[in-house]
């Protein structure tokens, strides 16, 4: 799949992880790919799994769903690249196990309402994730510290 | 005295240089440290006495005193103290040997500016302009690329002044203070000293947090005017090789400060997003024959090859077998070939000498000299020492305030250095290399070093350490870092305001490099400059271990060889672990591949599973998440895409070297467990 750009203030890719819907915010997706292997580095603190390149940039890869302590169901699946732009800028890779698809929120701020996080009347879409918290502190190298940025399933305001 | 040749005196110049690298890395209460220096000394005077007469022979005595009395109980901060006095020493002779044997190192240019030599003649044409030889130009260029960043930085930082959000004032003292050297070395007397009342202007609110008033601010924006039409003069005067020099009102002293200069054209009003009147734009890209590019176009145009020649690796690797026997296999062939010489080309564009900053040093010296009465000898080392053109720009800075504090602070007058016994001509060695993915900058200067009871002093005066701290040297030496420290009463033109080092360190850390400094008292002082480098040709071993890709980078290799059984004996003595498991990964299952390398106590067998080849690759800095990965620092991407991370051989062989002490053999506890 090629790269998408989502110029929608709420849009968000939705994608599947240990059976479990999670989105984060269009605007920060880079690439969604399919068939990306990935090389092993040495094991760290901060989640990175390995690295693997893309277009000519070397990328880490981030192991998001030990980060959010959820079993992988498929090694195999889709690979998704967010870009923050920083400074500094960052290009980080996650493997899912699918990719679900886009999801346009209405509304001025949909989810910083009680309804929010992913619940639209009433329904749970998916539990969003704020991918520039999640990855900045990837970056700081705070991830050793309990996050208290991912909003989990069912977590009030 | 034998004729050295020129190999081994290569070779020994980089081996003393390694060996100085070590032993300002050495802490003193590392005994082991020391004495394994106190040993490296001892074999490196035994093979300059094979070359060279009395001195080596002599060093080669005192080092194996110094490693019976570290032996027989002689404190390691003694000893480390000796052996960098006689790191000091071996250098000056080896310095002087090449002076009388003229030796131009193969590989290793050196250079020798001599103040005195220099052309000191007046630099002002009959009509007042400064003229420009062509020696300079590559200065000024410089300048008119670098300029405008600073002239940002004051406008902002005085715009932000009268606001109420937090204000630094160091983001506006430092510009101008860059500025003040930069116009000073380029021959703008008058600007430079101008920009010295500046900075005495806004000293009393550095040391008392407050803001300069809106009089001084328009002071200021006055000063920044006159640097953006300075540099408006710069632009327009360099293909005609003389420079106009702006007249310069008395912006900071009694007269009236609204007085417009008297023959300037007044600033004009200034709309954000504009160039305010006078202010000059994209100068520098007039020069004929250069085209200046943006650094990120060209990592994307390196990005896109990297891409392009992986799709035609996999391509051919996907339809080997009908390529093979189809007439498009000559030129497929041939454009991989000329898709690897572009990559090259690409990273030849990015790669300059350092020679250009060397040729500036040059040019500062002889300044400084004139300004300060030291003559001094200056030889610079390694200019053909190639780096990534956005570092040496980077690099200029630090190196421009090193050298000033060198010859202001450091050097002595000629009469005092007299009275010493030294040379009156003060000594600044320049050396540059590149060693395991590092470019390496070290200076040295032969003045009166680093005063460790004033520095304490000053410390203590204000309030950085306790009454009675007993600290090391090194970490009294690391004050001189802290922003602000001077242990200089009065500050000259040249140095002496404590922002010349802070702001080395900065810059450094801000390259994921560092800066460490040795120094003896009365001998000099050394500091050395280490950058990762983030842009590089490096050939390598290409290994798997566990499912990572590595490159060994080839110059501590000794051998590799297929271990059939790992029994004790097999490594002879060697301190043997598998990559993989140092690193918390699981290793892979079949029989192992050796790779010797030589430790620091021991040789170490580091275990792979397997084996690729030589490889040369384009070493690049990694994203910054993955910036403190250790042991590794870079990346590069192969012909079939995948990626290989670049060992930090020094760090790995310095880790592996103090797990050999205990000789286990287990991966290093890294907090989650191996994956």
């Amino acid at each position: 799949m090629s790269a998408q750009i989502l110029p929608l203030r709420h849009s968000y890719l939705v994608f599947q992880l240990g059976g479990n819907r999670y989105g984060f915010e269009a605007r920060f997706l880079w690439e969604a790919a399919a068939g990306v292997s990935f090389t092993e580095i040495p094991l760290n603190e901060n989640h990175l799994m390995g690295v693997t390149q893309l277009h000519g940039k070397i990328i880490p890869v981030l192991d998001l769903a030990g980060l959010l302590g959820i079993p992988l169901a498929s090694a195999q699946g889709e690979f998704v690249t967010a870009h923050l732009p920083g400074p500094p800028e960052i290009l980080v890779g996650f493997q899912v196990e699918a990719v679900v698809g886009f999801l346009k929120l209405a509304g001025e701020n949909p989810l910083e309402d009680p309804g929010g996080r992913g619940w639209i009347d009433g329904e749970k879409k998916f539990t969003w994730l704020d991918i520039e918290k999640i990855i900045g502190q990837q970056a700081l190298g705070l991830s050793g510290k309990k996050s208290t940025r991912i909003k989990k399933e069912g977590e009030d305001a | 005295m034998n004729s050295p040749a020129k190999p081994e005196w290569a070779k020994l110049q980089e081996e003393l240089s390694n060996i100085s690298y070590l032993a300002v890395k050495t802490e003193p209460n590392d005994f082991a440290g020391v004495l394994k220096l106190a040993e490296y000394l001892n074999l490196w005077a035994g093979d300059a006495k094979k070359i060279f007469g009395s001195w080596a022979s002599s060093l080669l005595l005192q080092a194996g005193q110094l490693i019976k009395g570290l032996r027989a109980g002689r404190t390691s901060q003694q000893g480390l103290e000796r052996i960098l006095r006689a790191i000091l020493e071996a250098d000056k002779n080896l310095n002087r040997e090449a002076e009388k044997s003229d030796l131009p190192i193969p590989g290793r240019e050196v250079l020798v500016f001599d103040s005195e030599e220099g052309p000191a003649k007046d630099r002002m044409d009959p009509e007042g302009f400064l003229r420009v030889k062509s020696d300079d130009l590559p200065g000024f260029k410089d300048f008119l690329q670098e300029a405008p960043s600073h002239f940002s930085a004051i406008e902002a930082s005085l715009l932000q002044s009268g606001g109420r959000e937090k204000w630094d004032i160091l983001l506006l003292y430092r510009p101008i203070h860059t500025l003040k050297s930069l116009f000073g070395y380029l021959g703008f007397a008058g600007l430079s000293g101008l920009s010295h009342q500046g900075e005495s202007l806004l000293e009393p609110y550095k040391k008392s947090g407050g803001r300069p008033t809106s009089r001084e601010v328009e002071s200021l924006l006055k000063l920044l005017d006159l640097y953006r039409l300075q540099a408006a003069k710069v632009g327009e005067g360099l293909s005609a090789g003389r420079i106009e020099i702006c007249p310069l009102p008395p912006l900071f002293g009694n007269k009236s400060l609204s007085e417009p200069p008297r023959t300037l054209p007044g600033p004009g009003p200034r709309v954000e997003g504009q160039p305010a009147q006078g202010e000059w734009e994209g100068q520098g890209d007039r020069d004929a024959g250069v085209i200046r590019i943006e650094t990120s176009k060209m990592d994307e145009l390196m990005e896109t090859l990297e891409e392009w020649m992986t799709y035609q690796t996999q391509a051919q690797m996907r339809a080997l077998d009908w390529i093979e026997a189809s007439p498009l296999k000559a030129p497929l062939d041939r454009m991989g070939k000329l898709a690897r010489k572009l990559q090259d080309q690409a990273v030849s564009l990015r790669m300059v000498p350092i020679q250009p900053l060397f040729v500036r040093v040059g040019r500062v010296i002889r300044d400084l000299s004139q300004k300060t009465g030291k003559p001094v000898r200056l030889q610079l080392e390694g200019g053909e020492t190639h780096l990534d053109k956005r570092l040496v720009d980077e690099l200029w800075e630090p190196v421009l305030h090193l050298v000033r504090n060198a010859v202001d602070h450091g050097l002595e007058l000629p009469a005092e250095r007299k009275q010493r016994g030294k040379d009156e001509k003060g000594g600044l060695w320049i050396k540059a290399w590149q060693q395991e993915g590092h470019f390496i900058l070290s200076i040295r200067d032969d003045g009166r070093g680093l005063d460790l009871s004033r520095i304490e002093q000053k410390a203590k005066a204000l309030g950085w350490v306790e009454e009675g701290a007993d600290l090391e040297p090194s970490e009294w030496q690391e004050m001189i870092f802290r922003p602000g420290f001077s242990t200089t009463d009065k500050a000259t033109d040249v140095s002496g305001r404590g922002i010349g080092l802070d702001l080395v360190k900065r810059r450094l850390q801000a390259l994921k490099g560092t800066v460490e400094t040795a120094t003896m008292p009365g001998e000099g002082c050394l500091f050395i400059l280490r950058i990762p480098l983030t842009l590089a040709l490096l050939e390598g071993l290409l290994v798997r271990a566990g499912k990572g890709l590595y490159l060994i980078p080839l110059a501590q290799i000794q051998k590799f060889f297929l271990l059939e059984q790992e029994t004790p004996g097999d490594g002879g003595g060697a301190f043997r672990i598998h990559l993989a498991e140092w690193f918390g990964r699981q290793r892979g299952s079949g029989s192992p591949v050796a790779v010797q390398l030589e430790g620091e106590t021991q040789p170490i067998l580091l275990l792979v599973d397997e084996i690729f080849g030589k490889r040369e690759v384009v070493l690049k800095g990694l994203n910054p998440l993955l910036a403190n990965l250790r042991c590794v620092n870079g990346g590069a991407i192969l012909g079939d895409g995948q990626v290989a991370l670049i060992l930090d051989l020094p760090s790995l062989i310095r880790e592996l070297s103090r797990a050999s002490l205990g000789q286990e053999y287990s991966a290093r506890p890294l907090g989650r467990g191996a994956a």
